[in-house]
């Protein structure tokens, strides 16, 4: 398995779901911080050299995380714990 | 609390009733000491005001409604004898200032200092502000005036400097009786605000330079610069509607402004949205900028900490129980401007960037133009790879448009907020004949009893607003017979 090309989709996946809060009719506004989040964490990646891979949007931003983790996890030899541990925190905040 | 041009205000205006209230108490009446005290007091006070009335430029269109103000005081700030007023020539060592009076004058050097980075008022909003700003500076030069006036009584070594004050009383008359509503703006917002302060202000602070700066340099702006800067404009404006919503309902801001600035904050909130998000054929290499994100990521840790909780924002109740929701305003006023300038570093940047070849990539997929769809992007496209942003590409240009509109969005939200800087209704107390206290501040009223100066207005040149102007009136001697024509 290629571990940039997991990344790349990775990113991919990440920017969908940026895509998918800040489109988010929210009052609470807390899909703007969670957008803000996913910028957090697409640096991470811009700090890699990944480029992102085109992928197809989720049903939603929380289905486009859950894409990202799976590609993330068929990579993990490469993938930097803090990429991970940010992943997974956004997941959270996404999921509670 | 953040100190800001209101606070110094308060501050002055306390300090200067507190001083008419003093003087009318004392029951011997003034005496020579304290009156001389006064006068040597007011070239520094004439000073401060005059750098007040100076600190923020008017565009030229319009007049300078404190011209005869400003004649006055520059005549003051100069003149000497002040300062030993009883006999000219005399061995009288000069008088010590009244100290109340210089720390009124400290203060409003404060205010100029404060206001003096402050762009010229361009728009109809600005240009209110501006002139409240000067009504509030000159209703404490009234009523320092009115004050030394009384000091003076009929002492004859006193008669020019009593001249001297009735002339300063009759010119800051008109602008001292402007009512307290019609005085406030965004100048009062004007804080002096620390990079090292910790609250939302300070985080305001730090959050502007370092996204200005990310997004001004041509090598240091990123995709994730940009998309951090519309990320942050997003929540800025949420929080400012959030707080303005809690402040209408509490009566803190008016109806009027309050329903012009829902739909402003909305529209801008509208045009940003797809600045963060970004099309997905689109990218700009380059790593994040550490000071850039960190500044980001303690200004949405401040506005969750303070203003959020459970996932959502504070109710109206509960932000009204912890905050004072006027300063808090004021916050969020600054932040907005602060969103102004990062607004036209943002667009500066895209344009920059579109217009340039070789920064911009775009999927080769996503290529539209056919003169652009040569063998090598067929090639890239079957890869799914990625080629330089073709000149007029339409990708590039809606990213371009998009930006301009963030940008007008923005102004037009800054300016609909400033609107809301108007001061609640506040008890009125009476004083002096002369003065009342209304809304925490001096208000002149009631006819005065100086004798009005005459002064001749002339347009010498052809029909123009620009062109009036006013003829001088000798200073510091008794009044002429009759008005000048």
């Amino acid at each position: 398995m290629n571990g940039s090309l997991e990344l790349a989709r990775a990113l991919g996946h990440v920017r969908n779901a940026v895509v998918a809060f800040v489109a988010a009719d929210d009052p609470s506004g807390e899909s703007l911080f969670l957008a803000g989040d996913c910028l957090d964490l697409e640096g991470l990646f811009a700090e890699l050299g990944v480029e992102p891979e085109l992928v197809d949007p989720g049903v939603n931003a929380r289905a486009s995380l859950d894409s990202a983790s799976e590609a993330l996890a068929a990579a993990r030899p490469v993938v930097p714990l803090a990429m991970w541990a940010r992943l997974q925190a956004v997941r959270a905040r996404a999921t509670r | 609390m953040t100190a800001t041009v209101g606070t110094l205000l308060d501050d002055v205006h306390a300090r200067a009733w507190d001083l008419c209230t003093r003087s009318s108490e004392t029951e011997e009446g003034t005496s020579h000491e304290q009156a001389a005290g006064y006068l040597a007091a007011w070239p520094r006070l004439a000073n401060a005001a005059l750098r007040v009335l100076d600190a923020v430029h008017v565009e030229p269109v319009w007049l300078d409604d404190a011209s005869a103000v400003r004649e006055v005081l520059r005549a003051i700030a100069v003149e000497k004898s002040l300062a030993s007023p009883s006999v000219a020539g005399s061995d009288v060592a000069p008088a010590a200032s009244e100290r109340a009076v210089l720390a009124i004058a400290t203060r409003l050097g404060a205010i100029a200092d404060m206001l003096s980075g402050q762009p010229a008022a361009r728009t109809e909003v600005d240009h209110a502000a501006s002139l409240g700003m000067q009504a509030n500076a000159v209703a404490v030069v009234h009523a320092v005036a009115v004050t030394t006036l009384a000091a003076l009584g009929d002492q004859h070594e006193f008669e020019s400097a009593r001249w001297l004050m009735r002339g300063v009383a009759a010119r800051t008359q008109r602008h001292a009786a402007t009512p307290t509503v019609e005085r406030a703006g965004r100048y009062e917002d004007v804080a002096a605000v620390s990079s090292e302060d910790r609250s939302l202000d300070g985080a305001i602070a730090r959050w502007l330079p370092a996204t200005v700066a990310a997004l001004g340099s041509p090598r240091r702006v990123t995709q994730n610069a940009l998309q951090f800067a519309a990320g942050d404009a997003l929540i800025l404006i949420a929080t400012a509607g959030t707080v303005l919503n809690a402040a209408a309902q509490v009566g803190l801001v008016r109806d009027d402004p309050a329903d012009r600035a829902r739909p402003a904050l909305v529209g801008a909130h509208e045009a940003w949205r797809p600045l963060v998000s970004w099309p997905g054929t689109v990218r700009l290499h380059g790593v994040r900028d550490v000071e850039q994100f960190e500044a980001s990521r303690q200004l949405r840790q401040v506005i969750t900490d303070n203003l959020r909780e459970n996932r959502e924002w504070l109710p109206p109740e509960t932000l009204s129980d912890r905050f004072d929701l006027a300063s808090l305003m004021g916050s969020l006023r600054r932040g907005m401007h602060a969103l102004g300038n990062v607004s036209v570093a943002h667009f500066q940047a895209l344009d920059r960037l579109v217009r340039s070849s070789g920064q911009l990539w775009i999927a080769a997929s996503a290529v539209t133009q056919p003169a652009y769809r040569g063998a090598a992007t067929v090639e890239a496209a079957c890869r799914k790879g990625w080629v330089p942003m073709p000149p007029g590409e339409p990708a590039g240009l809606d990213l371009l448009a998009d930006a301009k509109k963030a940008l007008a969005g923005t102004a037009v939200a800054v300016a609909a907020l400033d609107a809301t800087a108007a001061a609640a209704a506040a008890p009125t107390q009476r004083g002096s004949d002369a003065l009342k206290w209304e809304g925490g501040r001096i208000v002149a009223c009631g006819a005065d009893d100086h004798p009005r100066l005459f002064e001749t207005v002339y347009s010498p040149e052809p029909a123009g607003a620009r062109s009036e102007r006013r003829a001088p009136v000798r200073l510091g001697g008794p009044q002429q017979s009759s008005p000048r024509r």
